[in-house]
């Protein structure tokens, strides 16, 4: 009887045990789409902003408006890197419709939208639909986003680059970033053409962050979806897959690997600004979000709850510090990289070296969470 | 015993012994203890997912993971019209199809030939040729349009003009009964920016192949593949597989072809590095003049190019490199009932004697890691007369204009996973493998046949069979 009452309370216990761990994977899901929601959000907000900015020195173009300009776009940009943890799983960001390359393609197609640097004469080549009003009579988001259907093509000459590129030019200098004149906007060929480009594309930018942020608030379908107890395990694989592509595939190997063996000075991405460090420690930041389950937004409130630490702990608690430190590792590595990145590049590779091998390793330990849960899950060298 | 039975035992021995070993021969073909081994021991991956296609071999150490990295980042990064500030990626154009190599090679994978309008997408291109040889006895060029149909350019040019497609339906029975329909699409141009089209121009609608096992093709002794050539039919199954002989421009001469769809191509690094040319507008140390005709080049003098060559040599080599160490994903379901039942119809209906199952690599491959692999990629890489309904009446080398080379079948089960579609054949015109097996002809005629004899049950296995692969 004994032997009952003793094999009842430790199946009772166990069974306990494993509701909790299926009580506290809800939460980790849903607590992740708020934060993702909360992330959008702050990132619609954002580029809203910049948008008011780049209105208000359409209308008055001056060289202190022209700051204030740059100044909001480089405001603008921490938040969204943050959000690149949630791509990689098909999710609203990347799903069929593709918005991702919309709002953060790269490399730009700098010619077609305005004048460029001819490399060989050093002379200035009037290219870009901005300084052919006959091809091209008006400036649109229809003309922009030109039938992309039958060519099925990822446009590059919208998003945050494209407006980064209006803001600065080509970043033709060593010890600086682009150095455009806001003089671009008043006195040079085609000035009114320019400002109307730059009004279209970030509008455009606004408009589609806010449908990504819409795609994740609740009741909306694929927010439902995500969060349903059936999906949550499998939502738990996207969360995971999206970090480590993030770390692996695309920080580690396209960004910076790439970017060292290119050793061509501009091959970052945010090249026409030099800010580049910003979005990789941004990335990072974003990644350590969502291991955490904690986005702080802008406006300083706190979305909280359980993270995979605290997962990790309810399987298998002696795991947890070594996965915490390579995250933490890993944000510290990206920190270490000295500004700007195009120079970092050529002269700091041992500095972006340790950075991929913090970044890798973050990757193997996001695989090794996978594991402790239970879950099936692939990292490749590579994205696509 | 009389003299005469010793001769009928004599005889039935002798018979005995040749019916044991052919049915030995056919036995070790269709046995296969790792068959599960698509591309080998080292460059199978056991995934299956939509990242099937894109993963390296086993055992890349670090310094060739960041080639492949290398590779990936070419393969999958558009590449912008020169000048640009990003000087590694720009010189695309001045005339293009696509402006990254992903754009039609979706995840390593097929492309998508047909957008939801049911035209044609860039993953769909056209060569285009006129009667005669050019020099090196392949395709002559159509004076004003050149091998290839660019429908995109870059600013401050034209592209050559825009394809749209109608299809007409051909239905038919099975012996059985059950109906099928086939659909055979038409190509009009349109919109023609450089003048007329030669009145006797033969153009060819060519869909972006998988890439994944490139390497391990690229990795079999002429030899072996010249061991299935059989052009005269000697052993009279019907079957006549020739191989095609094309220029090898690194080589300066004509060597055995055997990528693309009529085996124009003789190595991966050509097949590449035309690829660049012939889509992207991107000249390389293989290919340095852009891809237009004199006309053109003179028009296009002006526009500025990405340097020379626009794709450096190390950067040719690590596409090459990232194409050559794709792995091959594994089969799937392979011991199932219905899948063995099926490869068992496969065979018997005489797939296999084009769709070769399984062959060794060289043991001088490079890289060394696709050495002495055994892989089961069911492709010969021969020329095969596949009938008057699939014919493009375009010659390429060696190849007429009835003649396709065996298409791989590895990792086509994964298709609809990775490319999200299923289209099969030259132009995408079958809309999934059963209307591809239809389409067959020509030396096919006998194998389809024998599938269409075969009942629903049976039907079935062998298409479960093909998605295993």
């Amino acid at each position: 009887m004994k032997k009952l009452i003793i094999l009842l309370f430790i199946s009772a216990l166990s069974f306990s045990c494993s509701d909790q761990k299926t009580e506290m994977e809800q939460q980790l899901v849903e607590n992740y789409a708020n934060i993702v929601y909360a992330n959008y959000e702050d990132a619609y907000i954002k580029a809203k902003e910049l948008q008011t900015k780049i209105d208000e020195f359409v209308s008055n173009p001056t060289e202190e408006g022209f700051t204030a300009t740059k100044n909001a776009w480089l405001d603008a940009r921490p938040v969204y890197s943050q959000t690149e943890a949630f791509r990689f799983y098909s999710g609203p960001i990347d799903d069929e419709e593709g918005l991702e390359p919309y709002i953060n393609s790269w490399p730009l197609d700098e010619n077609f939208i305005d004048y460029v640097v001819n490399p060989n004469s050093g002379k200035i080549m009037n290219t870009g639909i901005i300084n052919d009003p006959e091809s091209f009579q008006e400036i649109s988001a229809e003309v922009l986003l030109k039938e992309n259907e039958i060519h099925g093509e990822a446009d590059v000459k919208v998003g945050y680059h494209a407006i980064e590129f209006l803001l600065w030019g080509q970043d033709l200098y060593e010890e600086s970033a682009g150095k455009r004149s806001f003089t671009d906007y008043t006195t040079a060929p085609n000035a009114e053409r320019r400002k109307t480009y730059l009004k279209v594309v970030s509008a455009l930018l606004v408009e589609h962050l806010e449908t990504l942020k819409d795609a994740w608030k609740h009741g909306s379908e694929y927010r439902s979806a995500f969060v349903k107890k059936e999906n949550v395990r499998n939502s738990m694989i996207n969360i995971l897959t999206g970090i480590g592509k993030l770390s692996k595939g695309e920080l580690a190997g396209e960004r910076m690997t790439v970017a060292m063996e290119n050793k061509d000075q501009e091959d970052e991405h945010s090249c026409f600004s030099d800010n580049t460090h910003n979005d990789i420690i941004y990335n990072q930041m974003g990644m350590l979000n969502v291991y955490l389950g904690k986005y702080k937004r802008i406006d300083g409130t706190v979305i909280e709850g359980p993270g995979f630490d605290a997962l990790v702990t309810a399987y298998q608690p002696e795991s947890t510090v070594a996965i915490t430190a390579s995250f933490q590792d890993a944000l510290k590595a990206c920190q270490e990289i000295p500004a700007p990145f195009d120079q970092a590049i050529l002269h700091h590779t041992d500095k972006i070296q340790s950075a991929v091998r913090a970044l890798r390793k973050q990757s193997d330990e996001v695989q090794n969470i996978a594991s402790v849960l239970g879950l099936t899950l692939v990292i490749p060298e590579t994205n696509e | 015993m009389s003299y005469r039975f010793v001769h009928i035992v004599g005889i039935f021995i002798f018979l005995m012994a040749l019916v044991t070993v052919s049915c030995q021969e056919s036995e070790s073909a269709m046995t296969d203890n790792e068959e599960e081994f698509s591309g080998g021991k080292t460059a199978t991956v056991f995934i299956k997912s939509a990242d099937a296609l894109g993963q390296p071999l086993n055992g890349l150490t670090h310094e060739e993971i960041r080639h492949f990295q290398m590779g990936n980042s070419l393969n999958r990064n558009n590449w912008v019209a020169a000048p640009s500030s990003t000087t590694a990626r720009d010189g695309l154009g001045p005339l293009f199809n696509a402006t990254a190599c992903a754009s039609c090679h979706v995840r390593d994978g097929k492309g998508n030939p047909y957008n939801s309008q049911d035209q044609p997408t860039q993953s769909l291109l056209f060569r285009l040729s006129v009667p005669g040889k050019n020099e090196q006895g392949g395709p002559l060029a159509d004076p004003a349009y050149g091998l290839q149909f660019a429908h995109q350019s870059v600013i401050g040019t034209k592209p050559e003009g825009t394809v749209s497609v109608e299809f007409e339906e051909i239905s038919g029975h099975y012996p059985d009964g059950t109906a099928y329909s086939l659909r055979k699409p038409t190509f009009t141009f349109s919109g023609l920016n450089y003048g007329e089209m030669h009145p006797e121009i033969m153009t060819s609608a060519r869909l972006a192949p998988p890439m994944a096992g490139m390497g391990l093709l690229d990795a079999l002794d002429e030899q072996t593949i010249l061991e299935w050539e059989d052009a005269e039919d000697k052993n009279n199954d019907g079957i006549s597989g020739r191989p095609n002989y094309v220029w090898d421009v690194r080589k300066q001469k004509t060597v055995l072809g055997r990528f693309g769809w009529k085996a124009n191509e003789p190595t991966a690094e050509q097949q590449i590095a035309g690829a660049f040319s012939g889509d992207m507008g991107i000249t390389s140390a293989i290919f340095p003049e852009e891809n237009l005709t004199p006309a053109q080049a003179q028009l296009m003098a002006h526009l500025p190019n990405g340097g020379t060559p626009e794709l450096e040599d190390h950067a040719l080599e690590d596409v090459l490199f990232y194409i050559q160490t794709l792995a091959t994903p594994a089969r799937r379901n392979w011991q199932d009932e219905e899948v063995k039942k099926g490869k068992l119809l496969f065979f018997k209906a005489g797939c296999e004697n084009c769709h070769r199952s399984k062959m060794t690599t060289s043991e001088t491959a490079f890289p060394k890691h696709l050495a002495n692999q055994t892989i089961r990629p069911y492709t010969d890489l021969l020329l095969h007369d596949m009938g008057e309904g699939l014919a493009d009446n375009r010659p390429d080398f060696e190849a007429s204009g009835r003649e396709w080379r065996t298409a791989p079948l590895w990792s086509m089960g994964l298709q609809k996973t990775v490319s999200k579609h299923t289209f099969f054949l030259h132009d995408g015109r079958a809309r999934n493998p059963e209307e591809a097996i239809l389409w067959h002809g020509g030396e096919a005629e006998k194998s389809k046949q024998a599938f269409m004899q075969y009942s629903l049950i049976e039907r079935e296995a062998l298409l479960r069979f093909l998605d295993s692969l």
